[in-house]
């Protein structure tokens, strides 16, 4: 069985590997983000846009990447109401490629 | 000891909501998002004549309406315990206390990359949900040693908060327009907070989002007009300046946070109360 681990393991990376690739990626630059416990309220909203699979946020680099599920786009003006509603300021928005 | 119990209550200031430990902030809460703390506070205060324990879970919880718009309510679960140094038996009182529910609005905003600065007035009012007419085996209670004022309060104030990833500074000006029930009057109370949270750990901040912990010190000034209990008590009011030092662990979805006020300076009329110190324990987090 051991020798069946490694494969089915490299497997399973490359599948959602591929997976997550297949969705659009967008980063967010957020102005007066600055604490943990703010970036939650960001974090939840961003993740209730449709389609959004996925949300990473880093404070030191105030910002927010922003993953879709496949077929699904997000506009700058659709991610800078979310951002202000969730209290703060979208300073950039930008598509991430691959 | 009419005099002594009437100087009981002072004001107990019920936790609203708070990055700070003991006041407000004017950090946003999100647009249809919710925010719940709890908070332990335990005072001791004293006078030649007796002594006046206050322990309290106070509850509090905050809703953004919008980008701008918060509301929030907090109520007080408490005990209020009368020790008499000399002669008659303590007497306690104990139950929910007033609801505060207040609004507050962000009228500026200045956001830069992991930096903000915030000014936001609020305005509330406190609805008598306490006890005020509760009796022990000595008969009614003294006023202020009810849970409840009986009576409506307004407040006003603004909440200034500047914030960056190493520190961040609130600044809380409020008064509170208190009123009358059968001849009885809580001080009317100004008060200036402010608190200072600087993060001591991590020292680097690394990807993502990290738990933080602040190191806090926070002062808070207050000035009361006299308890009014058909006529003015005269061993009521006056000015207090209490600093706080504390802790603080801040993660994304949970805050832990202590501080301990001690008094510093108190000016107050002959036969007050002192504070000897209020302790606060408290647990916010988002949902």
């Amino acid at each position: 069985m051991k020798r069946f681990t490694l494969p089915i393991t490299v497997f399973f990376s490359l599948l959602a590997t591929a997976a997550l690739a297949d969705g659009a990626r967008y980063a967010l630059k957020v102005d007066g983000l600055a604490c943990p416990f703010c970036s939650y309220g960001l974090e939840k909203r961003l993740n209730k846009l449709e389609g959004v699979s996925d949300v990473e946020i880093d404070l030191t680099k105030a910002q927010a990447l922003v993953d879709l599920e496949e077929g699904y786009t997000l506009d700058e003006a659709t991610a800078k109401t979310a951002v202000q509603e969730a209290g703060f300021s979208l300073r950039e928005f930008s598509p991430v490629q691959p | 000891m009419k005099t002594l119990l009437v100087v009981i209550l002072g004001v107990l200031a019920v936790p609203t909501w708070a990055a700070p430990i003991s006041f407000n902030t004017a950090l946003p809460v999100t647009q249809g998002e919710g925010i719940v703390r709890a908070q332990l506070i335990r005072r001791e205060r004293n006078s030649p004549g007796a002594e006046v324990d206050i322990s309290a879970l106070a509850l509090a919880t905050g809703y953004g309406l919008n980008s701008r718009l918060a509301v929030f309510a907090a109520i007080p679960l408490m005990q209020k315990q009368l020790n008499p140094k000399q002669g008659t038996a303590k007497r306690t009182a104990q139950g929910l206390g007033d609801l505060s529910l207040f609004g507050r609005y962000t009228v500026w905003q200045q956001d830069g990359p992991g930096s903000t600065l915030r000014i936001a007035p609020l305005l509330g009012i406190t609805v008598p949900t306490g006890q005020d007419a509760e009796h022990d085996r000595f008969g009614r209670l003294p006023r202020p040693l009810q849970t409840g004022a009986g009576s409506w309060a307004g407040m006003a104030g603004v909440v200034v908060t500047r914030q960056t990833l190493a520190w961040q500074w609130d600044g809380q000006l409020a008064y509170t327009h208190t009123g009358h029930d059968e001849g009885y009057r809580p001080g009317r109370r100004v008060a200036l907070d402010l608190s200072g949270q600087w993060r001591i750990w991590p020292r680097s901040l690394g990807r993502g989002v990290p738990g933080f912990v602040y190191g806090v010190l926070e002062s808070q000034w207050s000035d009361s007009t006299a308890d009014q209990v058909g006529r003015k008590d005269t061993a009521s009011g006056g000015s207090r300046w209490l600093l706080a030092p504390g802790l603080q662990y801040i993660s994304q979805r949970w805050v832990v946070e202590s501080a301990v006020q001690i008094p510093i300076v108190e000016n107050l009329p002959v036969g007050a109360l002192t504070d000897s110190y209020v302790a606060r324990l408290s647990l916010r987090t988002n949902f």
